[in-house]
């Protein structure tokens, strides 16, 4: 059943529908047409909608034949003997990436009924959905990979993506602060991955996950790396995930992120890019699991976000600022769920997590509303005091320092800037110092040679 | 340097917070005149002052006027028209050799000429054939002229310089002449070779005649440059930005926004700010007056300088002073500077203002003086980044005060771009009205500065001022011209009536001598235009009534189902009565036990929201997350259906016990102690509102007052959809109890007293309108007698359908809803708005509103208004010697009506800066306002999605009173009289006897000569509006052979 061609289509689908999407309107864009809203909203309801079909065909047929993992082979494409180098494109079928599929097509599909609705008569319409067909594109790719390489090109995709919509409206100074922002801080993670794309070659010679994390379907997958490797491997990794989730230290792009129209922050930040670096070290758990170190890095990290996160979380007055800060403590606990081992309950987490966030943010504008129902039915103010009494464990007033730690956000930005773009720019500062430097001396010489003694005297 | 008193500065303070937005809380949302702070002016000037003082833009472009002109929605005639009324008597001046004022305006109009800033000019001569061919647009006579008259001159002189002519006939100015272009020549002769002059194709002399334009204009314009060309910063800040590029603003906004929201916060985040009670300024040195190795480097200095305040024991407007100084503001320049740093963040500044002001409009609201304090803090702040960001632009030990002098010096060579630009302006105006090389070459230097300071004077602002008169002339025209030949009804029916109340019944009435089914009284909001309108057709023997949504009931009201009471009615009242909505003895179990389940689901709701915030709780809330996929998909994929059941689950929740107001309930009892009202107040309340209307006489059996609201989800601003006459609120319970009021026996007893009997048989309905879905509530209806069931059964089922009717015609306007849409479909579709969390448009609210009317129904009822106008009933027959009720009428109209026209003008005119942009990034921030997107000031005035569609035309305001009645009220009311006289509104009185309008120009009043010829009409509204999406013009409404002018021409008229 699973060799039939039914399947292999199913498979098809499910990994390749939102490219039908941005295809398209990629395409368009390219050529300069516009299309007009109702075409684009369908069209990304259909490909959503694909993409259901197959991952349910997919999963209803692994599941009749009792299959808890099944790869889908495009064979090799690149194989280089003597290099012990061969990039090989496939695509599993598991306990972890079907229910992440299933998560996303159906968060997208529903967000872009949404947008198709709430962006209509906008400028940027057609740009919107062409970002968010890659986003969704990048998703389905890094969910569904079996190969290292095949999941940094979906992880690079949805990065792309995601800086993009946060310079959405691109005529005010914010967003496209913010997005550069964000972008640079993907880089540092890409950056990341690829050294333990490059360091994984070395140790393995192949980018295959089987190798990486072992055989056996997830999560009960054992690794094949010693303790060290996977420490090295897996603490690239983790910094990379840690990147991509916002976990500390870079916690501080993730508020600067809520500036494209809200239906992109909400499944952007609030369900799937913010849960990306999750599912990585989900994907890489055997690894992490070989690892008394890494498994201790994960916790301490996951732990330190969560906290941090709430604290900040408590002092924000913005509904979306709250929200972001609010979906990061959860990660960060997803994080230490991963850490503890307990990766069903993390997968859990992660899928009822994305629809609940999702859901708040697509109604965050409805807060005024909401309060106003709530109060009325308990009546009584939603006022900070009141708070107390509902969550009688902690005091509703802070230390002025604590405040202040959240009101700055951590200091994050801060540490970011100081800890790794300051020594960076001081680099190339030096180096262009090092290069005038030179270049003077050189033309001191050159002058030196061809002037007439006695004539600076003049000068 | 400022050596101003700590008193003066207050004083500065206080009168540049009159500049904020003056947009409170936006759960209460209340139009207003974006810039009312310039009200005393002139429009014209105040518009201009405005754009300055706010920086932001005021009118429209010219483009979108010259687009406007193109498209038909104003003629060449209303254009020099309204040119000649703005110019008054200045329009014959002559200007020098262009002849008139008059006539160089209108040729400037005429011209469009575009604007090229310094450093696109370099690419225009570079990259364009600006100076080598003419514009496609231009007539092919007019060049032809051009270059043949160029062609002959030079020619001529090239003949005298090679000496071929007769150098006798030459005079002594032609000499000089000819110098003078043997010189220019020599400019030219790069490009062009004089010697064969004679041998030139007709492109070379084109691009000759084009050459010797722009080298005349350059010349001219370089000899006599603008006026003001000093570069003068009142702000370091921007100084800073256009001489280094750096902005202090940035740094300091990244703090104080963040803090601000916190400080305002009336409950979004979970913790209060510690200290927060003993004002901005303290909470600000607690918060921040700890260790420093953290912070942002610029912010270094901080500790210290908080420290140093302390210490001193400076007030904070002691310490605004001590800033100033440092600064180097001078004492005169105290007041802009303070206004401008103000403004800089002017949605927080204003909102803290508001709460400051009325500090009964939140929960948690301010100190007062929480405007200085943060005002102390922001200098502070503006100071430490100039400081450090002039250090790191190298200006390391050039002092504050001084920053503004230097850049302006560094910053002042500038100017000869700016020459150039203003001289491709006037190249581009010659080249279009043909005006000769010949001639402005010959021009005295006196003539051309007089023709340049004409050109100078007549601004693209001036030009717009008079685009939008004559935008305005247009649409007047339409408008009076409908009044005066759609109606159904003929004047001379509606004058004959005697003027006492007591013996109308007598006269014949408009469809029957028997009188009329029912009466309905709706708000006066333009979105009942077409409401009315429709219950009109649907029912001929209806009549409709116009009066300000709060009916005269203003109250602190309390739903029985709520623990706090809220204000309906205007802002400008506070209200002195508290009404409370209670139910039924029997029913009060019930009511009990579902107030019990809906608090249990209330307090889920509110964990749910808190949990999924916090630490672990927030684990479980996320697992139990996976059921909000439910309600996630349902909502956007299936919005209507999704409100039907939920609807239905709500039935759970909901009480449906019957309540009863109670409307003399005892202070103590209520959460507001206030006391009800008593009944001589009731009896002065409706007393007051029918007469108001003028209905004091022919009664009718059953009259329903409809309030009117909007509900929507996902919607910030959606108080801004709702009646204004209450406050932002819904104004279904004023209706209710308005008719309470007029039923109750000791009222009417009461009010016979007063000569105003209402017949027994007639009875009053509350009802509710809700303008997003179109639905109808119907109040107390199980309290009716017997008797007047049949007649409510038939009245109702004409209102419900005319709610339809009105659904369908509003879809016209939805992008998104079909034009071919069924009325069943519309009504469907418009319900389905209201509960999708993904529409950004519920309803268009006022948008498109343009013309107030005051006055009676049958001078209007019959045509057409397309939802744009106002309509107040009005009879100034009932009114007094000293027209007491259409000063009070215009007393209340005057501000509700014409603040939303103009908040609507200038969101629609600045979208970005005076209105509040797209709502897609909005986040809702301190419960309060919302911010675009992660970080920014909030934001005021209304998104893009309500104005979108809007047209921008000043409040024609038509009053039915005579011209020395109106001066009564000008007297009365002076405010009126103000804004009347600065023309933020059109004033044009309809005459009550006679067919007649006249219009309110600089204190006179000018009757309106007739000019349209054609009278469109339709069988009924559908027809007239169905399958157009545009704006409409005005129609008769109504079967042939109904209107005014109809009758007249069949002779049916009564003598």
């Amino acid at each position: 059943m699973l060799d039939s061609t039914f399947f292999a289509a199913s498979a098809f689908l499910a990994v390749f529908a939102p490219s039908l999407l941005a295809g398209t309107i990629g395409l368009c864009s390219l050529l300069n047409v516009s299309l007009r809203e109702q075409v684009i909203g369908r069209l990304s309801l259909l490909t959503n909608l694909l993409g259901l079909v197959g991952i349910f065909g997919v999963a209803g047929m692994m599941i009749a034949a009792g299959r808890t993992e099944t790869i889908l082979e495009f064979g090799h494409w690149v194989i280089l003997p003597e290099e012990h180098f061969h990039f090989h494109l496939k695509f599993v079928f598991d306990r972890l990436s079907v229910p992440l599929a299933t998560l996303s097509y159906l968060l997208c599909g529903t967000v872009a009924a949404f947008a198709s609705n709430y962006l209509h008569r906008e400028a940027g319409y057609q740009r919107f959905f062409l970002f968010y067909a890659l986003f969704s594109f990048g998703l389905s790719l890094s969910f569904l990979a079996s190969t290292i390489e095949v999941l940094f090109f979906g992880w690079e995709l949805v990065g792309l993506a995601s800086a993009l919509l946060v310079g959405f409206f691109h005529e005010r100074r914010g967003p496209v602060n913010n997005g550069l922002r964000v972008w640079a801080v993907y880089r540092i993670s890409d950056a990341l991955f690829l050294v333990a794309v490059v360091m994984m070659h070395h140790l393995t010679g192949e980018g295959d996950f089987d190798h990486l994390t072992g055989q056996g379907a997830w999560p009960n997958a054992v690794s094949l790396l010693s303790g060290r490797e996977a420490f090295s491997v897996g603490g690239l990794l983790l910094l990379a995930a840690a990147a991509k989730s916002a976990l500390i230290p870079f916690s501080g792009w993730l508020p600067r992120a809520m500036e494209g129209p809200t239906p992109s922050s909400a499944i952007f930040y609030g369900a799937l890019s913010i849960h990306l670096g999750a599912f990585l070290l989900l994907r890489v758990s055997p690894l992490i699991a070989n690892s008394a170190g890494l498994t201790a890095l994960v916790i301490a990290i996951g732990l330190a976000t969560a906290i941090v996160a709430n604290l900040i979380g408590r002092v924000q007055a913005d509904i979306k600022g709250v929200l972001a800060f609010s979906a990061l403590t959860q990660v960060g606990l997803i994080v230490v769920e991963i850490g503890m081992g307990w990766y069903y309950l993390a997968l859990t987490h992660i899928i009822g997590h994305a629809f609940l966030r999702t859901l708040q943010l697509l109604r965050a504008s409805n807060l005024l509303q909401d309060y106003f129902n709530i109060e009325t039915a308990v009546g009584r103010k939603i006022a900070m005091s009141r708070l107390s009494q509902l969550e009688d464990s902690k005091p509703a007033e802070m230390q002025p320092w604590l405040y202040r730690f959240g009101l700055e956000r951590g200091y994050l930005d801060l540490l970011l800037d100081r800890g790794l773009v300051a020594p960076w720019l001081e680099f190339f500062r030096w180096c262009s110092r090092l290069e005038s430097n030179g270049i003077a001396w050189f033309g001191n010489q050159v002058t030196a040679k061809f002037h007439q003694p006695g004539e600076e005297a003049d000068a | 340097m400022s050596t101003l008193t700590i008193e003066e500065i207050q004083h500065a303070i206080d009168h540049a917070a009159h500049l904020l937005p003056s947009q409170g809380p936006l759960t209460v949302f209340i139009h207003h005149n974006t810039l009312h702070a310039f009200e005393g002016m002139p429009f014209d000037e105040g518009v201009r002052a405005g754009a300055k003082t706010l920086n932001c833009r005021t009118m429209l472009p010219e483009s979108w006027y010259r687009q406007a002109w193109k498209q038909g929605a104003f003629s060449t005639e209303d254009v020099e028209a309204a040119l000649e009324e703005s110019l008054g008597h200045e329009a014959d001046l002559f200007v020098g050799l262009l002849g008139t004022r008059f006539h160089l305006r209108r040729e400037l109009l005429h011209q469009p000429v575009q604007a090229v800033l310094p450093e696109e000019l370099d690419w225009v001569i570079a990259e364009t054939a600006a100076f080598e061919r003419f514009p496609s647009t231009t007539s092919g006579d007019l060049k032809r002229a051009l270059v043949e008259n160029t062609r002959r001159w030079v020619l001529r002189c090239l003949d005298h310089v090679n000496g071929s002519a007769d150098p006798s006939n030459e005079t002594e100015s032609e000499r000089t002449e000819l110098k003078r272009f043997v010189k220019k020549c020599d400019a030219l002769r790069s490009q062009f070779r004089f010697d064969r002059a004679s041998s030139w194709s007709d492109k070379t002399w084109e691009s000759l005649t084009l050459q010797m334009l722009w080298q005349i204009c350059f010349r001219a314009v370089s000899r006599f440059p603008r006026w003001s060309e000093n570069v003068h910063f009142i702000r370091h800040r921007d100084a800073l930005l256009q001489w280094k590029g750096v902005d202090a603003d940035g740094l300091v906004h990244e703090r104080l926004i963040p803090f601000c929201s916190a400080f305002l916060d009336q409950g979004l985040s979970q913790t209060m700010m510690p200290r927060r009670e003993a004002g901005f300024w303290q909470a600000f040195s607690d918060i921040f007056d700890s260790r420093t190795e953290l912070l942002a480097p610029w912010l270094r200095p901080l500790q210290a300088e908080l420290h140093q305040v302390e210490q001193r024991g400076l007030s904070p407007l002691h310490s605004i002073a001590e800033s100033l100084s440092a600064l180097g503001v001078t004492s005169a320049e105290v007041p802009d500077y303070l206004a401008q740093t103000l403004l800089a963040l002017r949605g927080f500044a204003g909102m803290i203002w508001q709460i400051e002001k009325r500090p009964d409009r939140v929960s948690q609201p301010v100190p007062a003086g929480t405007l200085v304090e943060f005002l102390a803090v922001r200098l502070i702040l503006d100071r430490l980044a100039l400081r450090w960001l002039a250090n790191q632009s190298d200006c390391d030990d050039l002092p504050l005060s001084q920053l503004r002098t230097v850049a302006a010096e560094s910053l002042q060579k500038k100017s000869l771009g700016q020459i150039r630009s203003e001289a491709y302006a006037i190249f581009q105006l010659a080249r279009g009205l043909g005006w000769y090389p010949k001639t402005l070459f010959s021009m005295s230097a006196a003539n051309w500065h007089k023709v340049l300071d004409e050109i100078r004077a007549f601004d693209e602002y001036q030009r717009c001022l008079v685009f939008q008169a004559a935008f305005e002339r247009n649409w007047r025209h339409e408008c009076f011209d409908a009044i005066l030949n759609l109606a159904e009804q003929p004047v001379s029916d509606i004058s004959g009536i005697s003027t006492t109340g007591a013996n109308r019944g007598a006269e014949p009435a408009i469809p029957q001598g028997s009188g009329y089914l029912f009466d309905m009284i709706a708000c006066i909001d333009e979105r009942e235009e077409s409401f009315r309108r429709h219950l009109e057709e649907v029912e001929p023997r209806a009549r409709t009534w116009g009066a300000a949504g709060f009916f005269g009931v203003a109250m602190f009201y309390q739903a029985a189902e709520s623990f706090q009471a809220i204000p309906l009615c205007p802002i400008v009242i506070e209200p002195k009565h508290g009404v409370t909505e209670e139910f039924q003895g029997e029913e009060l179990a019930q009511a009990q036990e579902r107030a019990s389940r809906r608090r249990n689901l209330g307090e889920w709701q509110q964990r749910l929201h808190l949990h999924s915030r916090s630490f672990l709780s927030g684990i479980i809330t996320s697992l139990v997350g996976l059921l909000a996929v439910i309600p996630l998909v349902m909502r956007v994929l299936f919005p209507r259906v999704t409100g039907l059941i939920s609807r239905q689950f709500a039935g759970w929740f909901e009480t449906t016990a019957k309540t009863r107001l109670n409307l003399q309930q005892q202070p103590e009892a209520a959460i507001h102690r206030l006391p009800g009202f008593s009944v001589d107040e009731m009896a002065e309340i409706i007393h007051r509102v029918l007469h108001d209307l003028g209905l004091i006489g022919d009664w009718s059996p059953l009259v329903i007052i409809v309030g009117h609201g909007s509900t929507s989800l996902n919607n910030p601003h959606g108080s801004a959809y709702n009646c204004g006459a209450c406050g932002g609120g819904h104004g279904g319970p004023n209706a209710r109890a308005f008719a309470q009021m007029a039923n109750d026996p000791r009222v009417r007893s009461r009010l016979a007293e007063r000569n105003l009997v209402i017949p027994v048989d007639t009875w009053f309905v509350g009802a509710f309108h809700n303008t997003a879905n179109d639905q109808l509530t119907f109040f107390d209806v199980e309290a009716i007698p017997g008797w007047v069931q049949p007649r409510l059964v038939a009245a109702r089922a004409a209102l419900v359908e005319a709610a339809r009717r009105n659904a369908h015609e509003r879809c016209r306007r939805f992008m998104s809803a079909p034009l071919q849409l069924s009325v069943r479909d519309a009504v469907k579709h418009v319900q389905g708005r209201v509960e999708d969390l993904s529409q950004a448009r519920p309803e268009c609210g006022h948008a498109t509103n343009a013309i107030c009317i005051v006055g009676r129904r049958e001078r209007t009822r019959g045509i057409f208004f397309d939802r744009r106008a106002f309509l107040h009933s009005y009879d100034t027959r009932v009114d007094d010697a000293n027209l007491t009720i259409l000063s009070r009428i215009l007393g209340a109209v005057v501000p509700v009506c014409g603040g939303i026209n103009l908040e609507y003008f200038f969101s629609y005119a600045d979208p970005v800066r005076l209105g509040c942009g797209t709502k897609l990034p909005h986040n809702i921030t301190s419960l309060l306002g919302v911010m675009d997107g992660a970080q920014s000031d909030l934001r005021t005035g209304l998104p893009w999605q309500m104005v979108e569609i809007h047209q921008p035309l000043r409040l024609l305001l038509i009053v039915e009173a005579t011209e020395e009645g109106i001066h009564q009220v000008f007297a009365a009311n002076p405010y009126f009289e103000q804004i009347v006289r600065n023309s933020w509104l059109q004033l044009a009185l309809l005459d009550p006897q006679r067919p007649e309008i006249r219009r309110y120009v600089r204190g006179d009043f000018v009757l309106y000569q007739g000019s349209k010829t054609t009278r469109p009409r339709a069988e009924t509204s559908s027809d007239w509006y169905s399958g157009k999406r545009e704006d409409l013009r005005f129609a008769g409404i109504g079967p042939v052979g109904n209107t005014i002018y109809e009758r007249h021409r069949s002779g049916v008229v009564h003598a």
